[in-house]
């Protein structure tokens, strides 16, 4: 699925990912953790291909195909979702238009047959539900005087929509109510399957429990530096990093 | 397409023009008025960079002993079925270069009465009269020349007590000229009291060419009538009047034009206006509250691109208590264009309780696009609520970058972006067909901008 070798990356000349490795295979769960100022974040925009975040070395394939010379839309439309730790604001532009131009750009970009209007507005409504989320949102600005907990909510809405084979979710937790986790959980456990895969960036254990990952990666300056199964989450969760980067 | 029937040809320089004014009409009483207005014009020295009110634009092409004025032409009624939006009208009323092109024109006078000032009875007369001496301004001369060479002034009667259900369309173009020449329009609007009505002013070029839709820069070098426009619309007592003023002529054009707008007791304005630009497109809007309890609603967009420039100069008088005034204008200002925006709000001393709010919001698309906004307060009243801001911002590249990572290309979401910052203002105007119209030329502007 995807697969990254020594990945190196700058933003504004400051070197922040220093060889980074990781191996993601179909239908698998990694948790990436890490402190503060890691590389973390960074990863999530190098792979999504935000401007400014320069690679200096290294390789991305996802399916196959090296993605790092590409737009960050056509990366979008060749399954690659990135659910932000702070989804943008767009007043203006309503959620609905912004998601069906959304969907339709990708589906047509996979060869898809269109959505008509009638049948995305009845698939934006069952999603929204999904999520718990009231459909009345749609009608409102992208994120526009959304709360913390419901603009992550509509993240995972967008994901479900946009059915892409790897998920990102930059500390998608962070900031959320115990509910509103719940809620978010569910919807990435509703996502799983043997095709698709996710990378979950967080701080804390605590999401852990209810999205169970199958790797555990510690990003320790810019490195992966340990990895293990989930208990590495609980260990970490108990002693702090410190004691890793010692090692 | 176009044929010439007429022509009355007068230069406009020092000795001829009061002599041009004083004949222009067959009627005495307008013909005083015009030789007054061109007494008042000759005054008056043509405007520099240095004059506050032009500061922004450019008038030096303007010669006045080279200006002719209008020829009077006739136009196809087919091309004027194509000119026209998509939007039912009760009457149309096309000018070109000033003139009034009856053939084209739909006038039925079922209820509202359009009267040209030629045929006026007298107390007709004495309003036209009291309006356009009222009317009188002392920042831009190109105005008091406008009433110093119009021809066909129009009185359009919106009697008391009525409910025009589709709008008054008025199309105004201006066509392609070898010679430098001038055109001047006059419109009168007077809503009876308890009146509700619609107007719309639409204003095109007409080039020689076959039609073509597109605001390209192929006919840059084209050259128009340079037109002189005035719209006085008096609301009277608890009348509402709905006006649209839509500016989508070629870029070569010229028009220097003003509105005002005055309201007396419990009536309503609600203005929507609407341009892309030209070479010198400068609109002066003036509201003066006369009538206490009148509420004002200004909304407007402007998108200019290329070299094209834009000026609104709007001033909202309080003149009286208890009234309330609402005023958005939002830019898109693209390529190497340039927009002004001057909005002045004026509370006279006995003006308590007056409530009024303006907000400009502007987008430059590029390093070279220029703004030049400037809010200002008069307020000589103590118990007021005054509100104003502008702001100045580009595209937010966080958004951009957003939009990407769901799918959206970067030519997309730049016009998705675009089309937001505008798209709520579109909600103010209530007629749906004409909403659409305007939606779509929108759309069209900004695709423009954006490729």
């Amino acid at each position: 699925m995807l697969t990254i070798k020594n990945l190196q990356a700058d933003v504004e000349e400051k070197n922040i990912l220093k060889g980074l490795s990781l191996d993601v295979k179909p239908g698998e769960i990694h948790a990436i953790m890490g402190p503060n100022g890691s590389g973390k974040s960074t990863l999530g925009y190098v792979l999504s291909g935000r401007e400014g975040y320069q690679v200096s070395g290294g390789s991305a394939e996802l399916n196959g195909e090296n993605i790092l010379e590409l737009e960050a839309d056509e990366r979008a439309k060749k399954g690659l979702f990135l659910a932000f730790q702070y989804p943008v604001e767009i007043p203006g532009v309503s959620n609905m238009e912004f998601l069906k131009a959304s969907v339709d750009a990708t589906r047509e970009y996979q060869g898809k047959e269109a959505l008509d209007t009638v049948s995305f507005m009845k698939l934006a409504r069952e999603k929204c539900k999904a999520v718990n989320l009231d459909p009345s949102f749609l009608k409102r600005g992208v994120n526009e005087g959304f709360s913390g907990g419901e603009k992550k909510r509509n993240e995972i809405m967008q994901m479900m929509l946009l059915e892409p084979s790897l998920c990102i979710l930059d500390e998608t937790d962070s900031g959320l109510d115990i509910d509103a986790l719940q809620v978010v959980a569910d919807g990435v456990n509703a996502c799983r399957d043997e095709n698709r895969s996710f990378i979950i960036v967080t701080h804390y254990q605590r999401l852990l429990d209810y999205i169970v990952p199958d790797k555990v990666h510690v990003l320790s300056d810019g490195k992966i530096i340990k990895s293990g199964d989930k208990s590495l989450a609980l260990e970490l969760e108990e002693k702090g990093y410190s004691w890793i980067e010692k090692e | 397409m176009i044929s010439s029937s007429t022509t009355d040809k007068g230069f406009l320089n020092d000795s001829k023009l009061c002599e041009h004014s004083a004949q222009l009409s067959n009627a005495n009483w307008i013909n005083d008025l015009q030789q007054k207005a061109a007494e008042k014009y000759l005054q008056q020295n043509l405007p520099t960079r240095k004059t506050e009110h032009w500061k922004y634009n450019d008038v030096s092409f303007f010669k006045a002993n080279d200006y002719l004025s209008a020829e009077q032409l006739a136009v196809d009624e087919s091309l004027i079925e194509k000119l026209t939006l998509e939007v039912n009208f009760s009457q149309l009323i096309v000018l070109v270069n000033g003139r009034l092109a009856e053939n084209a024109s739909k006038i039925n006078n079922d209820s509202v009465i359009i009267t040209p000032f030629e045929s006026a009875d007298a107390a007709q007369k004495e309003y036209i009269g009291s309006q356009l001496s009222d009317s009188s301004q002392n920042k831009n001369l190109f105005l008091d020349l406008n009433n110093a060479i119009y021809s066909d002034g129009l009185l359009i009667d919106i009697p008391a007590n009525d409910t025009v259900d589709a709008p008054i369309y008025i199309l105004q173009l201006s066509t392609e000229t070898e010679s430098s020449a001038i055109s001047g329009s006059q419109i009168l609007v007077r809503c009876g009291k308890n009146s509700n009505s619609q107007v719309i002013e639409h204003f095109a070029s007409l080039t020689k060419k076959p039609l073509n839709d597109s605001h390209d820069s192929s006919q840059q070098f084209s050259q128009f009538h340079f037109a002189l426009q005035q719209t006085v619309i008096d609301i009277e007592a608890n009348a509402l009047c709905t006006h649209t003023r839509l500016n989508l002529e070629k870029p070569s054009a010229r028009q220097v034009s003003r509105v005002l707008n005055r309201l007396e007791r419990d009536s309503k304005l609600e203005s929507f206006y609407f341009s892309r630009g030209s070479s010198l497109n400068k609109t002066d809007i003036d509201v003066w509250h006369e009538g206490t309890n009148s509420h004002s609603e200004l909304t407007g967009i402007y998108l200019p691109s290329n070299k094209d420039t834009i000026d609104y100069h709007t001033c909202i008088e309080h003149r009286v208590p208890h009234c309330t005034s609402r005023e958005v204008f939002r830019g898109i200002i693209a390529d190497e264009s340039k927009a002004t925006f001057n909005g002045k709000i004026h509370i006279f001393k006995d003006a308590q309780k007056s409530d009024a709010q303006l907000s400009n919001k502007n987008l430059l698309l590029t390093n070279q696009a220029e703004i030049n906004t400037k809010p200002e307060l008069e307020i000589y009243a103590d118990d007021v609520v005054c509100a104003h801001g502008a702001t100045i911002a580009k595209i937010d590249e966080k958004a951009i970058y957003y939009l990407q990572t769901r799918g959206i290309n970067e030519l997309n979401a730049r016009k998705m972006l675009s089309i937001g910052f505008i798209n709520e203002l579109l909600v103010n105007i209530k007629n749906e067909a004409l909403m659409s119209a305007v939606a779509r030329q929108l759309e069209f502007s900004l695709s423009d901008l954006n490729s």
